[in-house]
């Protein structure tokens, strides 16, 4: 493809999430959106066509892949795992963020 | 059921996201209904289904959006294609040129004639609230018959009795004589009352409209229009507030009047209305013009309703000269245009469907050339291009042709509205306002936009059925892909067809009609005679003045040494008069019929005078049917005579020799006893058109009067009698004025004119029609066969005659033709009620004209296909065969 990380920033936040999900391992639709609902607490509930949108991009994107079902799982659903490229996007978005925070550390809006 | 719903919302999806993610899709979305049904409150499970709905259109939404930016449609790439196709068609000359002037044709005159209907019938008047306006009329009330005009005494008694109209007033026709040149000009004038400009409501160019007092002291104030302003006075500024020499005093320019205002009619001057004594009794003479304004508030029915019982109360009041007497009131909009309102729509529509013909036969090459690139396109959606790219790229080269097409069609555009000025009517209102401006320059570029879809359509919706794998295998030509087109390129050529079918049928049937109407017996012969009128007043003989009687002989001992005049007369009326250029003087009275019991009172029969010279009917070619004409003793010594029509004789002495009977004229002071010696042929007063009524002839010389209509009969072209006649009257009189004069050829043709020229507009119309159709199954047949080429040079070689091929190629395009035909008769069966009113003693359906037109077409569009026969039947076999 050629692009290079920095190409694909800034993420949307329902993008960086999927990602992060992933970032643990691969997982099926449904467990994305449940990984989602966990780790932001209830705070981002996925539609199931918001996530298949969003799957579908990053599909196209190369970001992530379709990925090896592991061999206690349901062989019907289909797994989906993290390319190298979307590891390293999602890296490259959470150091922007952090140095948004560090900004804003900076002008005392957090505390330091 | 809102699961329902949700799968339904799946079809939103891009079908490639669809067929990938779809079932997986409805799973989890399944999977967490379960969930939430079971876990959840009742809250977040009412709207489970609502947001995976909305989340799903949104989605679905946003990917069709990102797959048309990625692979099909975006700005930039719009502009390249159109780039692309500009390219593409001027390599391609022939197909190019052929279209744009196909297009441009169509264009231009649908433009052109919608500017007409435009500026004729839909842009405001010149006159505020012109809704409001009505013209006044007297009529029958029986008959429901409308009069020329109103009387000045009737119109008054409805001013003050109304209270619905605001402003109510009468234009009298009047002239105002202006020396040029040691000759005297007539100029037209309207001799207003008060209230007119009320009524009219018309804004001055410059100056103002009357005071009040103005109206009380006669015509020393006076309004010119804006025409005489520039043509006569090099539009002077300081035109306002100076004095004029007109009508042998001096008269004050108070204010100039927009151009575009003519009503009742166009003239050169406005003077005021003084009212007169002699206005009460002349309660029948309704020769003058009347308006009046609507008061705010009330409608026109209102009005009318309030007209009637006051007319009911003038009837009652005034029961001979008001008999049967009513006011028609009609909404001026009505009153200008009501008679070009269905010539021009029927013409409008008539230009619609050339231009649909015209995008017809476009949509045809279009598809032509569309199979031609059916391997290329193919190839392209094989490439990864979307069919929202292709489909692109054929708007592209569609709209580039429209384009091209819409310039062409408003340069025909401002040829055509040159040709209407140039050649249409002068009757037609406001012709000279035609101009092309921005509202028909946007009704073209709509036409051009409706040509660029409707002739990229069929292309295109082929496109979005590509056969790819068909075009791109083996031995295929690519133009040999060419059924779909054909099918639908027939089906196109059948409606053109039909749609000429339709235009000539209507041309047929108007030209029928006119042919009618010319057939009509004028009773009179038009040909090489001049009419020249003057209002000869004031020759009282005082004081060794000239008398009438002696301006009357010497003018016409004047006219008849002229040469090339065979011979000369007067008439106080002409037929065919029109109040353009010879004024109408058109009088009837009641008469009774001596020693028979009279009518009762109020209900004597009509008659139209008029008084002539004794050799009038003579020049004029009215046959003298029974007794004689008049001679030379019918003097003011000799005893009184008069000489009556067949109409009259027909309605009055059905059983009776009219001869030797006599009847009594009531006009003027006494009515008068006259002898009937003669009766004469009938002639139509109005044109073919109009029916021959009862009328009775005195002689001039017993009946003088000073509006002399002089008709001379040359040997040659009647208007170069016209300077001769004219400097005639001015050797026994200077500042005689002259009031018009026209060839009596002309003055008849007036009444056609209108005819003639819808006539002519349909005519051309149909043809263009008819070729653009011809040129359509034209080009069908030869690709047909151009495709067919193999399969004929086979049969060739087979042995297969001449005749026969022929005879094969132009069944095929006789089957098309009689297709088109067929539908085209049944439309114009049914379309053709609505030039109900322009024809005349033809009937709508009238048989002779669809049969005949159906066989002209017929052989027309199968004679177009003779061409492509006969390249068939030249096919050499072997080239035929290796091109397979």
């Amino acid at each position: 493809m050629g692009r290079s990380a920095l190409d694909f920033l800034p993420l949307t936040h329902v993008v960086y999430h999927v990602l992060l999900s992933l970032a643990r391992g691969s997982a099926h639709g449904y467990g994305i959106i449940k990984d989602v609902e966990e780790h932001t607490r209830g705070g981002l509930v996925l539609e199931a066509g918001t996530l298949y949108a969003a799957i579908k991009r990053l599909r196209d994107d190369g970001l992530i892949a379709e990925g090896e079902t592991p061999l206690d799982a349901d062989a019907r659903r289909r797994y989906y795992a993290l390319t190298p490229l979307g590891r390293d996007v999602l890296r490259a978005e959470s150091e922007r963020l952090l140095e948004l925070v560090e900004l804003a550390r900076g002008a005392r809006v957090l505390p330091a | 059921m809102t699961q329902g719903v949700y799968r339904a919302l799946l079809r939103l999806l891009p079908r490639s996201v669809r067929e990938e993610y779809g079932e997986e899709l409805r799973n989890v979305a399944d999977e967490r209904w379960a969930e939430v049904r079971a876990h959840r409150n009742r809250w977040e499970r009412s709207g489970f289904w609502f947001r995976e709905c909305v989340a799903l259109l949104r989605e679905g939404v946003r990917l069709r959006g990102d797959e048309r930016e990625r692979g099909g449609v975006s700005m930039d790439g719009f502009v390249q294609d159109l780039r692309h196709a500009v390219r593409a068609l001027i390599r391609r000359p022939g197909f190019s040129l052929v279209t744009v002037v196909t297009l441009g044709l169509g264009i231009g005159a649908t433009t052109a004639m919608f500017s007409t209907v435009h500026t004729v019938l839909l842009r405001p008047l010149p006159y505020a609230e012109s809704e409001n306006i009505v013209a006044v009329f007297q009529g029958d009330v029986t008959t429901g018959e409308r009069g020329a005009g109103v009387s000045a005494a009737n119109i008054r008694d409805l001013m003050q009795n109304s209270d619905l109209l605001s402003a109510v007033a009468v234009a009298e026709p009047w002239s105002l004589d202006l020396q040029v040149d040691g000759r005297t000009e007539s100029l037209r004038t309207w001799v207003v009352s008060q209230g007119f400009f009320e009524a009219a409501a018309v804004t001055p160019v410059l100056g103002r409209t009357f005071l009040p007092e103005e109206y009380l002291d006669g015509t020393s104030s006076v309004l010119m229009s804006e025409g005489t302003w520039v043509d006569r006075f090099g539009a002077d500024p300081a035109i306002v507030g100076s004095t004029l020499s007109l009508d042998g005093g001096t008269v004050t320019v108070v204010g100039v009047l927009p151009r575009a205002f003519r009503f009742p009619d166009a003239a050169e001057f406005w003077a005021p209305r003084v009212p007169r004594p002699d206005d009460a009794p002349s309660r029948a003479a309704d020769y003058m013009a009347g308006i009046g304004r609507i008061a705010p508030g009330a409608t026109v029915t209102q009005a009318r309703a309030e007209a009637e019982r006051i007319a009911s109360a003038l009837r009652e009041a005034y029961p001979r000269a008001n008999r049967d007497m009513t006011f028609q009131l009609v909404p001026l909009r009505e009153h200008l245009f009501g008679d070009v309102r269905t010539p021009l729509f029927v013409i409008l529509a008539a230009v619609g469907l050339v231009l649909l013909i015209a995008c017809a036969n476009v949509a045809g090459l279009m598809l032509a050339r569309g199979a031609q690139r059916e391997r290329e396109f193919a190839l392209r959606g094989a490439l990864g291009a979307g069919t929202g790219r292709l489909v692109s790229h054929v708007t592209a080269e569609s709209l580039v042709l429209a384009g091209a097409g819409c310039a062409l069609g408003v340069a025909l555009t401002y040829a055509g509205v040159w040709a209407v000025q140039a050649l249409g009517p002068d009757h037609l209102p406001r012709i000279d306002e035609l101009r092309v401006d921005g509202t028909v320059l946007a009704f073209a570029g709509i036409a051009g936009g409706l040509s660029a879809i409707l002739s990229g359509i069929a292309p295109s919706v082929r496109l979005s059925r590509p056969d790819l794998r068909g075009a791109l295998s083996d031995g295929s030509r690519g133009s040999t892909g060419g059924q779909g087109e054909s099918r639908i390129r027939a089906r196109l050529v059948v409606t053109e067809i039909a749609a000429a079918v339709v235009l000539l049928v209507g041309a047929g049937l108007l030209l029928r009609s006119f042919g009618m109407i010319l057939d009509k017996d004028l009773g009179f012969e038009p040909e090489n005679r001049l009419a020249l009128q003057v209002f000869a007043y004031g020759y009282s003989g005082d004081d060794g003045s000239m008398d009438q009687a002696t301006f009357i002989q010497r003018t016409l001992e004047e006219m008849s040494a002229i040469p090339g005049v065979e011979d000369v007369a007067i008439t106080t009326n002409i037929p065919a008069a029109n109040d353009g250029i010879i004024a109408s003087i058109d009088i009837t009275v009641p008469f009774t019929i001596v020693d028979r019991d009279p009518p009762p009172e109020g209900q004597e029969p009509m008659v139209g005078i008029s008084a002539v010279t004794p050799s009038y009917f003579d020049v004029m070619g009215i046959d003298v049917v029974a007794g004689r004409g008049f001679d030379a003793g019918d003097g003011p010594d000799g005893a009184p005579v008069v000489i009556v029509n067949e109409a009259l004789v027909r309605r009055h002495f059905p059983n009776q020799d009219p001869i030797g009977q006599s009847i009594s004229i009531r006009f003027g002071r006494q009515p008068v006893d006259r002898m009937i010696v003669g009766v004469i042929g009938d002639t139509r007063p109005l044109g073919h058109t109009s029916e021959p009524r009862p009328e009775a002839v005195r002689p001039l010389a017993q009946a003088l009067d000073g509006s002399l209509t002089y008709v001379l009969k040359g040997n040659g072209e009647a208007a170069r009698l016209t300077a001769p006649a004219m400097e005639a009257v001015w050797r026994v009189n200077a500042s005689q004025a002259v009031w018009g004069s026209a060839p009596v050829e002309a003055l008849v043709g007036d009444w056609l004119k209108e005819r003639r020229f819808s006539l002519f507009l349909l005519s051309a119309f149909s043809v263009v029609a008819l070729t653009l159709a011809a040129v359509g199954i034209y080009g069908l047949i030869s690709f047909s066969v151009q495709r067919r080429l193999g399969e004929l040079g086979i049969r060739r070689a087979l042995g297969g005659q001449t005749g026969d091929l022929i005879r094969m190629v132009l069944g095929e395009g006789a089957r098309l033709a009689g297709l088109g035909v067929l539908f085209g008769l049944v439309a114009a069966l049914f379309l053709s009620r609505f030039i109900q009113g322009m024809l005349f003693d033809v009937a709508p359906s009238d048989p002779l004209t669809f049969a005949g037109l159906a066989v002209l077409v017929l052989v027309i569009a199968t004679a177009a296909t003779l061409v492509p026969a006969i390249r068939a039947t030249r096919v050499d076999p072997v080239v035929a065969l290796r091109s397979e």
